[in-house]
Formats: structure tokens, sequence, C-alpha cells
């Protein structure tokens, strides 16, 4: 071997000619665990994700006990767990420590491991309890309603002989007396990106949303109350209703009772709920195991273009997801056709068709019958508006797994795509009845206004543009609105 | 999303002081007159830690060691200590306060406690301790509260090179975070016969590494929370004082 073949072997492997590079170094040190069908992906040695992976575990099984049932997902869900900070930022962790997201294919979250246990335990928590509440749902589920309780959950500990459940997170206290009052409770609920999502608002947005969820599970009553109210909302009541309906008096009055709520809890009451550890049945994780750096890239890589996928054009998780992909087949995934055809997907999202043909037509060469492999030939297609190609390939994948909610999506999307809209109506309706994601809300709605179905428009759209962490998806959901109020206008008949 | 945590450095200093100021501003360790050095008390049923007093989660690694110290120290003391976990404890507390409320007599809820764990335990007297976190004024990074004096730790200081003038960086002025142990004792039949707080340690450190670059302070919460035995092992010690007064040294 030359000295140059040696250094390059031994130092670093930069991929990709544009945009983020991997190290190869980075992709070192990983280990993956598994518990409760979660995957767990961490830039930590095994004894440290061993420890994380059981506080997960501990987390699942108190849901279990408290709900009386497993809540099982009919999708994988992968955690990643990123120490490096400046690789945190790229995979979207700037001025927070985690996020999940939940799409027809899988549900994730991304986590920052933190030097301190304890808050990368919080944390995780906190995005787990997101991922299960997302688990089964049919509609979009309202922000303030899974923050409160994504951070009640979020401290759950076993200490001492018992299981505390609503143990106080000191900063949302802290943050909520320094200001001297929670956010009016109609703002909580129906404020928009500006009230909810600016400076200090973001703050008391979170903190509020905690402490009425605190304070309203403190009681039978209250959990009744908050369960009403959650519902009222979803099913489309208008708030003053829901808010009658559920709590029977006014904010004015439910704002002073959250404010003696919090009174008691400066003063240190101890109101968090001591259960019973012997009644939760807690399982042993597999234990972690060190990963190969193949594998690491590809499952980084995987993770981005799920976000890439997400945002729908334009993403800057493209080039990361591009750059994780293009190591894992590099580092030998090429093997795998899988691999080359999700970077064949990300390829296509980038504008890169010949790119994208060339690593595809490998793929499908290799594994024309892997699922995969023809979901992601059906995006490829879609991507370059080949629409009667990309319904082929969603087809063929429906012809190896005729339950796939993602495929449906795909069938449908390509089927508007091609003018032909009953049918994909069908497909889409096919695969909500499979699974949710806020982009098949989208894309059904957009057929809805199309069709002129103003009722059926309106209850898919209304939720989603009414979500102040929306983004993209919310943003397009307000654009739709928007034509169905002007098509009203012109016509009122 | 949990964008408010991300400011748990910086904005927990000045946001959290509002918790510690409505929290305990406690008075000095007052004892029953004639419980000096616990007469006639051999065996110490302690409660788990917190078991009445709210333990923010996190602080939740810290009760294993104050757990651990706590025994040792009435261990030396020569006392015999008995721990009730913090299920049982809690359940035995809050069924107390139902009874006491049922007489209306809010304030006998230690009497009934006390007779409802002289059921179920031998003992001489009932400790109740707690990790509180508040805050204490602080000068130039040095805080003094319920009993000791700690400095703020700084990491990443700049090197000062020898023969130029520099300003050294004197640490912070104001209220800084802060944990105690605050114990409370009560006799077999639940008369509170002592109550006391010892301060363990700051809450937060200053990494002054991106200091020369940006002048940015990085106020962080300390990763070793709970780990510095010789500061806690002088707070239970100051907490119990003088119903177990310290060793000499």
């Amino acid at each position: 071997m030359s000295l140059r073949c040696s250094v390059l072997a031994l130092a670093v492997l930069w991929v990709g000619c544009a945009g983020p590079q991997v190290r190869r170094d980075s992709l070192e040190g990983w280990s993956e665990a598994e518990t409760r069908g979660v995957r767990l992906i961490a830039d930590a040695r095994g004894e440290e994700l061993d420890a994380i992976a059981s506080d997960l575990s501990s987390l699942h099984a108190t849901f279990t006990y408290l709900l009386g049932r497993d809540i099982t997902s009919s999708v994988p869900t992968t955690i990643v767990l990123i120490r490096d900070p400046e690789r945190a930022k790229r995979f979207g962790l700037r001025g927070r420590l985690g996020f999940a997201w939940s799409t027809l294919e899988g549900s994730f979250a991304v986590v920052s491991l933190d030097r301190r246990a304890v808050q990368t335990r919080i944390t995780l928590f906190h995005e787990y309890t997101h991922l299960l509440l997302w688990r089964h749902r049919n509609a979009l589920i309202a922000r303030w309603y899974t923050e409160g309780l994504a951070d009640y959950f979020s401290t759950v500990a076993f200490r001492d002989g018992a299981l505390v459940v609503g143990a106080l997170p000191a900063d949302r206290l802290a943050w909520l007396i320094q200001r001297g009052h929670p956010m009016p409770l109609d703002q909580l609920f129906g404020g928009d990106r500006d009230a909810t999502l600016r400076g200090r608002a973001i703050y008391d947005f979170y903190s509020t949303a905690w402490a009425l969820t605190h304070y309203l599970l403190a009681t039978p009553k209250g959990r009744a109350e908050l369960s009403r109210f959650e519902k009222e909302l979803a099913k489309g009541t208008a708030l003053d209703a829901a808010r009658e309906a559920a709590f029977g008096r006014s904010f004015e009055r439910l704002t002073q009772e959250l404010t003696t709520h919090l009174g008691y809890l400066a003063r240190g009451a101890a109101a968090e709920s001591i259960l019973d550890p012997r009644q939760v049945r807690l399982t042993q994780p597999v234990p972690a195991a060190p990963m190969h750096p193949d594998a690491v890239a590809d499952a980084l890589g995987s993770v981005a273009l799920s976000l890439a996928s997400e945002d729908e054009g334009e993403s800057e998780y493209a080039p990361i997801a591009r750059a994780y992909l293009e190591a894992a087949v590099a580092e030998g995934a090429a093997a795998n056709a899988p691999a080359r055809a999700a970077l064949a997907h990300v390829r296509a999202l980038e504008g890169d068709a010949d790119g994208a043909e060339a690593t595809l037509a490998e793929a499908l060469r290799d594994a024309p019958g892997d699922f995969s492999v023809q979901l992601a030939a059906g995006h490829v297609a879609l991507a370059r508006g080949a629409a009667d190609e990309a319904e082929a390939h969603f087809r063929r994948a429906l012809a190896l797994d005729e339950r796939s909610a993602p495929a449906w999506f795909g069938l449908g999307r390509a089927l508007a795509r091609a003018g032909q809209a009953d049918h994909a109506r069908n497909a889409l309706e096919r695969a909500r009845s499979l699974g949710w994601s806020a982009g098949l809300d989208l894309e059904l709605g957009r057929l809805h206004v199309e069709a002129h179905r103003v009722s059926e428009a309106r209850a898919l759209l209304q939720p989603l543009a009414g979500d102040p962490h929306g983004g993209k998806i919310a943003e397009q959901a307000a654009e739709l609105l928007k034509q169905l109020d002007a098509t009203d206008a012109a016509d009122p008949s | 999303m949990r964008s408010v945590r991300a400011l748990i450095g910086l904005v927990s200093l000045a946001a959290t002081t509002a918790l510690g100021c409505a929290l305990f501003f406690g008075p000095d360790n007052t004892l029953v007159p004639g419980n000096e050095g616990a007469p006639g008390v051999k065996r110490f049923l302690v409660c788990a830690p917190n078991t009445v007093i709210a333990l923010p989660a996190e602080l939740v690694a810290v009760t294993r060691p104050l757990r651990d110290q706590i025994d040792a120290y009435l261990r030396f003391q020569g006392r015999e200590a008995q721990w009730i976990d913090l299920y049982e404890s809690r359940r035995l507390w809050g069924q107390a306060m139902t009874a006491a409320k049922a007489q209306g007599a809010l304030e006998k809820t230690p009497a009934f406690f006390a007779k409802e764990l002289d059921e179920l335990y031998d003992f001489d007297a009932i400790v109740m301790p707690s990790v509180v976190l508040h805050k204490a004024t602080g000068t130039g990074g040095t805080a003094r509260w319920d009993g000791v004096e700690r400095h703020m730790r700084v990491l990443n200081a700049p090197r000062r090179d020898p023969g130029t003038m520099t300003i050294e960086f004197g640490g912070l002025d104001g209220d800084l975070m802060v944990t105690s142990v605050h114990v409370l004792v009560f006799s077999r039949g639940g008369e509170r016969v002592f109550e006391g707080r010892g301060g363990i340690e700051l809450i937060h450190e200053i990494d002054l590494a991106a200091f020369k670059k940006k002048k940015n302070l990085d106020v962080r919460v300390r990763e070793d929370l709970g780990r510095d035995v010789d500061a806690l092992r002088e707070g239970i010690a100051i907490a119990f004082d003088p119903y177990l007064p310290p060793p000499e040294e």
C-alpha cells in the first residue's frame, strides 16, 4: 500500500463533493440497543447506552401500568442520541435538546447526549412520550396537550423504593414564578405562531402547558376535564364551547386555580404521584452492541432522509442524508440495496435526477423484490414527475406489503399527479386507515379543495394550519384554506 | 421540542432564584430544650428523602448519596438507623393527613404519622430528611448559607501570562442556586423536637472556554451534583446540630 493510500485509510474518509462531509472516525464508537421495539443509536459506549435503554424501558413499563395496556407501534421507532455538538446542530438540535417526529414509515427522535445523565433522561422521556402519544392517532394532537403531557412524564423516575410520576421540572416552575403568571389560557389553546412561539412566549407556552397538565392530572376530576377538553377540540368544537363542556367555568377561574397550584409548588409542596414500583413490570433491554461504521452511516442517513422527506422540496437535511448514505455505501453497505435505494431517493430530493437514476438502477437490479427498494423507486419517479412510473413502483411495493401506509400514500400521490383524483383519494383514504401523518392529511385536503368538498377539506386542513409548530405543512394548509375562502367568497352558493 | 430546557444554564440562574425566594429562607436550627444530644434515642426510623418536600427532577440522583451519608452519620453517632422506602412513607403520611383532616386538625398529622409507624416499627425517634433547592447571595462567586461557604467552580479560566497586566475573573455576584439538607425530627409520639438545615453545594459552575472569543460566560448546571461526599457530610453534620452535635473535628 502506498503512503498516500495508508494516510487515506488511516486518517479520515471524506465523502461527498458538496455539503457536509462525514469523517470516518466520527462513525466509530457508536452503539445500538433495542428495548420495547425501540432502536436506540448513540454516540456512546455500551455501558452508557445500557443505562439509557434501561431508563426508557422503565418509562414504557410505567405507561403500560398507568394505561393498563401496552402501546405497541405499527411502525419502527428509532431514537438517535448525539453527543458531538456540531453533529447535533446538523440534526436540528439548535437551541433545543431534542425533538421527535412521526411519519407513515417510522417514528423518530433526536436527543442530545448531555454531560448529565439526568438531563439526557428527561429529554429522552419527553420525546418518547410524544412518540407514544402519536401512536394509533388518526388526527393531529393539539400542541399544548402533547407538550404538557411530554413534560409531565419527562420526570418519571424510580427512586428510594417508589415510582415517582409528575416530579417538578425546576426550570419550568422557575420560569413561571419569575414571570409571575401563566400564559393566558385562551392564548395557550388558540394562539397562533406569533403568540406562542416568539421570544418569551415560547417559554410561557411550554411552562404553562406543563403547569396546566400537572394541575389537572393531580385529581380524577381534573383528568376527566383535561381528556374531555382535548377530545372536544379534536372533533372541531369551538374553543369557548369546548371549555364550557369540559370545565364548566371560565378561563379566568381556571387561571386562578392554576396560579394557586403554582403557589403550592413554589413553596415546596410535594405534589408528585408516588406509586408502588412492584406494580410495574420491568423488562431488561437487550444489551447494547457496538456498531460498524457503515451501519452508523446508514442509520444516520436514514434519519436525515426522513427529516428531508418531511420537509418536501428543498431541505437542509437532504445534503446531510446524502453525505451519510454515500458514506454508508462507501463503507461497505454497497451490497445493501435498500441503502442505495435510500441514497437514490435523497439524490432525487436534491434534484440530481441522473445520480438518482443511476443509483436506483443498481438497487433495482440487485433487489427488485425488496419492498423498500420499490418504495424508494416510486419516490424517485415522483420527484422527476414520472407519475405513471411511480404508480407502477408503488403498486409493486403494495404487492409485497398490501398493508403498507407509505405505499398507499405514494400511490395516492402518483395518481393525483396523473389526474386520477377519485382513485387518488381512495388510495389516500386507504393509507389513512393504516396510519397517520400531517403530510397525508395535507395531500388529502388538497384533493378535497380541488373537488370543492368544503367541509371535508376544512376538517383536514384546519388542525394542520392551526398548529403553531407545523412548519411548511401548516403554511401549505393555511394557503389551501385561503383558496377555499376565496372560492367561497366568489361563489357563495 | 424542548427549547426551554436549552436555557437551563443561563436562564435558570436568574429565573430559579424566584423559586428560592419563595422557598426556604428558613430559621436557624430549632431544638426543643432538653433534646440536645438526642438523649435516650438509640433507634432512628428514617423516612425516604423528600417524603413531604418536593424534589426537583434534576436533583433526583442526589437522594441516594444523601441516604448513604445520613445512614453513616447516624451510625457514627452511635445510633441505629432503619429506613422506610418512599412509597411506604408517603402512603403512611397520606393516611395520617387524612386522619388529621377528619378531625379538623391538620397540625396533628405528625402525631397520626408517628402512631401509624409505631404499629409497624420499633423506634425512638423519626427523621424526615430532604434535599432543598434555594438561592443564596453570592459575591465574587462565593456564597455563604446554612453554615457553609462555597466558591463557584470556574472551568477553562484564561491563563495569565507572567509579567502581563490582566484582569482576573472574580466570579459572579448576585443570587446563586444552592442546595441544603433539611431535617425534621419527631419524637416517638409525633412531637417535633428538632428542625435543622445545612448547606451542601452550588448548583452551577462557570465555563470560560468561549469567553476569549465571544465574551460569553457559560453558567451551567454541574455534572457532579451530589457526588461531593465531603460537602454532603458537612451539610448533614450542620443540619443535625445541636440535636446530634458534630464531632470535634
